[in-house]
């Protein structure tokens, strides 16, 4: 956004308030830069605003409208125009993304309760962005790729040249290889220092190396005075899951270059992470680190954990976002002011609620509501019990016992003078 | 009318007790049976007059209304031994497992007690979800209930005491079952202030009343019995179900009084227990449901609730309706958008209410005379003491004679009448849209073809709805928010969603290029078939522009690029010259004249009609309706004076061309070739994040569409706008793309299944006719043949697998958009803008202060802009 001097915007307001004209900041802000790129008359521009507070008064929103509904069906509808799936390429070697109606159901039923545990079924991906660094210090592809395998999650597994379990002489016997490391610029001295604090801990098991050889074995086992058999299948799979490098779950990171803007972006993919904690983690570590341009890389798929994160307004926006690409990605067009409205009413109470049974629908005030919805014979037995009172103030109540729904038309009524 | 006598303000919920349905019931059931041998209900039986009447010969015991009108009593069973309510079992459960053994209170400290008491309170006040409360007490009481250590605070009785629930309505208590006389007496310990916190509310739900010890039989209105064709009477499931209960309950009182051993007792009351938990539930876990003789499993009480099909989301929140009628649609392009061709069967079945007056007496007379048969007639007289009459030709003197302000009289649909016309699946509001009648010969409903796309039909056999308002005030809402023309621009996108299409548009464009004239004699024909107003001779010829611009508003003037320009982009780059286009392709309108440029998609076609949009905006939608109407009459009997001819010739191309697009597959399927190479040798160098035959994959997917793209340029290059058909409509947007001509004339391309190449089909090949692991352009699904020139059976073969994952996409896409449409409207629905600008739910939660930031309906903006300075600017200045 091009800098517009504050007199000018004074002017316009100004001019505004004279002719009674009442426009949100932006439209202000639109009639300025107008003003100064196509150099208009001090006339003219007390013409273009009452054009346009014409045109704004022409088409606001008149009260009473059932804006809700119309927000639910034009979405909906648009889903109807949708690809189930599509994956969609996020630049020319990067991950996949779904997009589709599948996304958009994904979003919509987002499980959000705070201390859940439970996996997380969205996917998620982590976009890095990086702050502009001066002329000698440049964000190049090294220092990409170096950055890339620093997040990354790397394993034994993933460094192996050669992997024995060796049973006759009960031992682990494995081989680095130092291609892949090299590759991963990672330090064999580390590998084998970090191997030797974790598995030396409690003197459980003995340790040789040799070159890039590294022989674990587990300590005789002073009951049977033996080593068991399974222990030493145990240290193997350990062996072979240990972290080396990186950042947890995250197990694919990608990068990519964008040529519209000049500059990389890097993919973090934490979708197989074991629950939203987790990825929360792995997004609070990525923001903490200095490379990175942080007002950019709030920048995730993942909307619960935004909100865990960052709150909820980055989660509104994030979902605010979320949405445009799905539609975007479709080339359907829905108007930006109902993705809004579905994004404020998804987190209307300081909480990420989803659509339907478990979120909005599953909360609303009345039970004729609620069991019109789903669970029909939960929601009227609570209610039973507990007492509940149905004031009968929305829409679906009313149909069900028969009266005039109060929205439009219906929210308003004339008084009669009784004669 | 009916009008709305007493509002209903608020609906309170609660359980109700024992008492209550003693006293509620008007006899107790003693009979498992239902009718005697002489087919009269019996006494005390299930089906005993006093519960009400179906029959309208008989008349009820009770009320002594006759059958049809007596709404029908209750009556009870008295359980001989209690019994556990299935809804309520888990809750009971719940209960026991925060309360103390012994002195029945719940496990909490007094102070605990009232704090959450405190928290109730406020909750309540605040319109609030109590259940995290709740849950939190029960999981607080849980603990100490089973921890050793622990004592009661009120009564001191050690606990530690692990209790199960057994689904669905057993709970044990360490090793013991509790029986239902156990568990009731136990709820009955339990304090009011107790309950409260549990999340039992002692003003309308007693827990013990949880537990049965009398069961309401409902009426018999309820669970009506039908007479099968053999005379034979089928009962209700609901009867079924009571007769077993009855029938169960007697034999176990019996029993009892018979001093019958303790276990035989306990068998029969668990048998008890099993026929009421079936009663309410028939699809609660851990029982097997009841079945019907056939096998079928009952519907019982909650299965009658519950569901798409349950009385909920059939009955109440949706109702069948009077005065509506179903037929197939068919087109009409010579009625307004705004009207709706109805059948005159149709016409003479519903009716319209119409209110005698003195002006209107000497009209409705006519009515009557013509009778229910003859067209503009009428079918019944409502008189002032309401009592509704037939008009046959033997009363119709007698009612002309009694005829005076105060009737009613119910008269056929005639021109002009407003009706909602609807097409299912109603996806959004312009589903249901306002039309008005125009009375048309045979049997299908009629409408414009511009109102396809809302409606989103066609005509292979769809049907659509139709209903009549039978109240002032419904009319004159539909008829300003509902008519058609008021919804030409969708609420979703700003976006004219009525509009011109197919036809219409090829049909103006061939009208208004620049190369068609005509003789002032055909100029008036297509002016005159338009029903415009015939302009003054000129006595020359008249360019279909001249004749266009007689559609216009006068004062209409837009500057814009038509459809076809689409098609210049490449030559054209950035510096559009404007209204000196070369190819007509720039449209400018002054003052209702259209100057230059071709009338398309652009200009006003469905979802992008520029004209129309602004029309709509400056000068209301009543001169959009206009437009519209006038236009595609213009644009189709254009058409019809012009000519438009399409045929497998038009997709033809010269050997010279196909040469080069032969010389083209060929090169790109030498690359292909190379990069297999490249992969097989390892020389591949694999992209980040992918592997290097993904790598591959996707290389060869790029060369391919690019070898496709070639071809499609190829061949629109040589296509030409000015002697091809097909060609005019895929340029203008009227149907078909660029990609489809390329595909008939060119090469159909790579065919996907998941958007990849294929590879399902036979091991290491997908087809036998290919060497295993082949990775070859052609083996994996490319096809270089055109429609045109016809597949090879191979390219059939991948197309077809192409073509059907479309469908199956198709197919498993319908219910999930069905779903996720119901959920979203479902949770948006009581959203509304208030009158201070607020937009708020139903309880008042502000969701928005203003909405969508700048408190703009998108339905009466430009594509979500409410003005355009540029445009203004621009328009300023040309003044």
């Amino acid at each position: 956004m091009e800098n517009i001097d504050q007199k000018i915007i004074d002017k316009i307001s100004k001019i505004a308030k004279k002719k009674k004209a009442e426009f949100p900041e932006k439209y202000i802000d639109d009639i300025a830069s107008a003003y100064i790129k196509r150099e208009l008359t001090d006339k003219e521009l007390e013409t273009l605003i009452i054009k346009v507070k014409k045109a704004y008064d022409q088409s606001k929103i008149e009260s009473g409208e059932a804006i809700g509904a119309v927000v639910g069906q034009s979405i909906g509808e648009a889903g109807t125009q949708m690809t189930l799936n599509t994956f969609h390429d996020a630049g020319v070697g990067s991950s996949f993304v779904t997009y589709g109606l599948e996304r958009l159901n994904e979003v919509i039923n987002l499980v959000s309760r705070e201390s859940s545990n439970l996996p997380s079924k969205l996917t998620a991906i982590i976009s890095v962005y990086f702050k502009d660094k001066d002329a000698d210090n440049r964000v190049d592809e090294d220092f990409i790729k170096e950055f890339a395998s620093n997040i990354a999650e790397i394993r034994i597994n993933d460094v192996l040249q050669d992997f024995k379990v060796d049973y006759a002489n009960k031992e682990v016997k494995l081989e680095i290889d130092i291609d892949k490391i090299n590759e991963k610029q990672i330090e064999l001295n580390d590998v084998f220092e970090k191997i030797n604090k974790k598995f030396n801990k409690g003197k459980k098991y003995t340790i040789t190396s040799d070159e890039n050889i590294l022989i674990l074995k587990p300590m005789i086992d002073k009951k049977t005075n033996d080593i068991q058999i399974r222990a030493i299948r145990i240290l193997a799979d350990k062996v072979r899951d240990f972290q080396i490098a990186g950042f947890k779950h995250v197990n694919k990171v990608t990068y990519t270059y964008d040529k519209n803007n000049r500059e990389w972006i890097v993919y973090a993919d934490v979708t197989k992470s074991p629950n939203v904690k987790a990825v929360a983690n792995i997004f609070r570590k990525i923001l903490k680190m200095k490379e990175i341009e942080k007002a950019r890389t709030i920048e995730t798929n993942h909307i619960p954990v935004i909100h865990w994160v960052l709150g909820i307004e980055a989660a509104r926006n994030a979902l605010i976002d979320e949405f445009y690409a799905i539609f975007e990605e479709q080339a359907v067009s829905v108007d930006m002011r109902h993705i809004m409205l579905l994004a404020d009413m998804m987190t209307a109470d300081g909480t990420i609620q989803p659509i339907g049974r478990f979120g909005i629908s599953g909360n609303k005030s009345s039970v004729l509501a609620r069991a019109a919805f789903e669970g029909t014979g939960k929601h009227l037995l609570n209610a039973s019990m507990r007492g509940e009172i149905d004031e009968l103030t929305g829409v679906i109540e009313n149909i069900i016992i028969g009266q005039p729904i109060p929205i439009g038309t219906g929210s308003v009524s004339v008084m009669m003078k009784n004669k | 009318m009916a009008e709305v006598l007493k509002q209903i303000s608020q609906v309170t919920f609660g359980l109700m007790s024992p008492e209550n349905i003693r006293k509620m019931s008007v006899i107790k059931i003693e009979t498992p049976d239902t009718y005697g041998d002489d087919g009269y209900p019996i006494e005390k039986g299930l089906m005993d007059p006093h519960l009400g009447v179906i029959d309208p010969s008989l008349k009820c015991k009770t009320c002594g209304s006759k059958g049809g009108e007596c709404p029908g009593h209750f009556g009870r069973i008295e359980l001989a031994r209690p019994v556990m309510h299935v809804g309520f079992a888990n809750t009971i459960f719940k209960i026991l497992r925060s309360t103390c053994k012994d002195c029945g209170r719940i496990l909490l400290s007094k102070s605990e007690i009232e704090r959450y008491a405190n928290i109730f309170l406020e909750l309540e006040e605040n319109d609030e979800s109590l259940s995290d409360v709740i849950k939190e007490v029960h999981d607080t009481a849980k603990k100490i209930k089973e921890s050793k250590k622990d004592v009661c605070p009120h009564c001191g009785f050690e606990q530690g005491i692990k209790i199960k629930f057994d689904k669905p309505v057993s709970i044990v208590e360490g090793d013991y079952k509790l029986t239902s006389n156990e568990v009731r007496e136990k709820l009955e310990k339990l304090p009011e202030r107790d309950a409260r916190i549990l999340g039992v509310n002692p003003k309308v739900a007693k827990p013990e009343w949880m537990v049965l010890t009398v069961l309401p039989v409902p009426p018999v209105t309820v669970r009506p019995s039908i007479t099968l064709e053999s005379g034979e009477r089928s009962e209700d499931d609901l009867t079924h179900k009571l007769v077993d209960i009855l029938r169960i309950n007697q034999r176990l009182s019996e029993n009892m009084e018979a001093g019958a051993p303790q276990l035989i007792v306990e068998d029969l009351w668990e048998l008890l227990q099993y026929h009421v938990t079936t009663y309410f539930d028939n699809e609660a876990t851990g029982v097997p449901p009841a079945r019907h003789r056939s096998r079928r499993p009952l519907k019982t009480l909650i299965q009658r609730f519950k569901g798409k099909e349950g009385r909920f989301r059939t009955n109440l929140s949706g109702k069948r309706v009077n005065f509506s009628a179903r037929t197939v649609i068919s087109p009409d392009p010579n009625i307004s958008i705004n009207e709706l061709g109805v059948p005159e069967t149709i016409a003479k079945k519903v009716t319209v209410p119409i209110h005698v007056n003195e002006w209107n007496m000497d009209e409705i007379k006519e009515y009557i005379e013509n009778g229910s048969d003859v067209h503009p007639g009428a079918n019944y007289v409502i008189r002032p003491d309401n009592r509704k009459v037939r008009i046959y030709d033997e009363t119709k003197e007698a009612i002309l004679e009694k005829l005076e302000p105060g009737y009613i009289v119910e008269r056929h649909l005639i021109d002009g009448d407003v009706v909602l016309f609807n097409r299912q699946p109603s996806l959004h509001k312009l589903s249901m849209m306002a039309h008005e009648v125009k009375v048309l010969p045979n049997k299908t409903f009629r409408l414009n073809l511009c109102v396809c796309p809302p409606y989103n039909a066609d005509f292979d056999g769809d049907e659509m709805n139709m209903h009549v308002f039978q109240t002032d005030e419904s009319r004159a809402e539909a008829k300003t928010l509902m008519l058609v023309e008021k919804n030409i621009l969708s609420p979703s996108s700003g976006e004219p969603i009525i509009g011109a299409i197919h036809d219409h548009i090829s049909g103006a464009y061939l009208l208004t290029k620049e190369s068609s004239t005509f003789r002032e004699e055909q100029a008036f024909q297509i002016i005159r078939k338009a029903k415009l107003p015939i302009p003054k001779r000129k006595n020359t010829d008249w360019t279909g522009k001249e004749i266009f611009s007689l559609a216009l508003p006068e004062k209409l003037s837009i500057q814009y690029q038509a459809e076809i320009c689409k098609n210049y982009r490449d030559e054209c780059g950035d510096n559009c010259l404007g209204k000196d286009c070369k190819h007509d392709a720039y449209v400018v309108i002054e003052d209702g004249e259209l100057l230059t440029g071709v009338i398309d998609k652009q200009s006003f076609g469905s979802s992008s009609g520029k004209i129309l949009n602004k029309i709509m905006i400056d000068f209301g939608s009543q001169a959009a309706r206009k437009f519209l109407d006038s236009s595609t009459s213009l644009a189709i009997s254009g058409i019809m004076k012009v000519g438009i001819t399409t045929s497998t010739h038009d997709e033809d191309i010269p050997e010279k061309e196909k040469k080069q697009l032969d010389k083209y597959l060929e090169e790109a399927e030498k690359k292909v070739y190379d990069i297999i190479k490249d992969y097989e040798s390892g020389k591949l160098i694999p992209l980040s994040g992918r592997s290097s035959k993904q790598t591959l994959e996707m290389r060869i997917l790029i060369e391919l569409a690019t070898v496709r793209d070639i071809a499609i340029d190829l061949v629109m290059n040589y296509f030409n706008l000015d002697n091809n058909d097909t060609v005019v409509m895929s340029t203008t947007g009227a149907r078909a793309s660029k990609l489809n001509l390329g595909q008939i004339s060119g090469t159909l391309g790579q065919q996907t299944v998941r958007s990849g190449r294929i590879y399902n089909g036979y091991i290491e090949r997908v087809l036998p006719h290919f060497t295993k692991n082949e990775l070859g352009a052609k083996s994996h699904g490319f096809i270089s043949s055109g429609y045109r020139d016809g597949l090879d059976p191979i390219e059939f073969y991948f197309n077809s697998m192409g073509g059907r994952e479309g469908l199956i996409d198709t197919g498993s896409r319908t219910p999930i958009t069905g779903y996720t449409q119901r959920k979203l409207v479902n949770a948006l629905l009581d959203v509304s803008v208030k009158d201070n600008g607020m937009v708020t739910d139903n309880r008042g939660i502000i969701i928005q202060r203003v909405f969508g930031e700048d408190a703009v309906n998108p339905g009466k903006t430009d594509q979500g802009k409410v003005a355009d300075l540029d445009k203004i600017i621009d328009e300023m200045r040309a003044k």
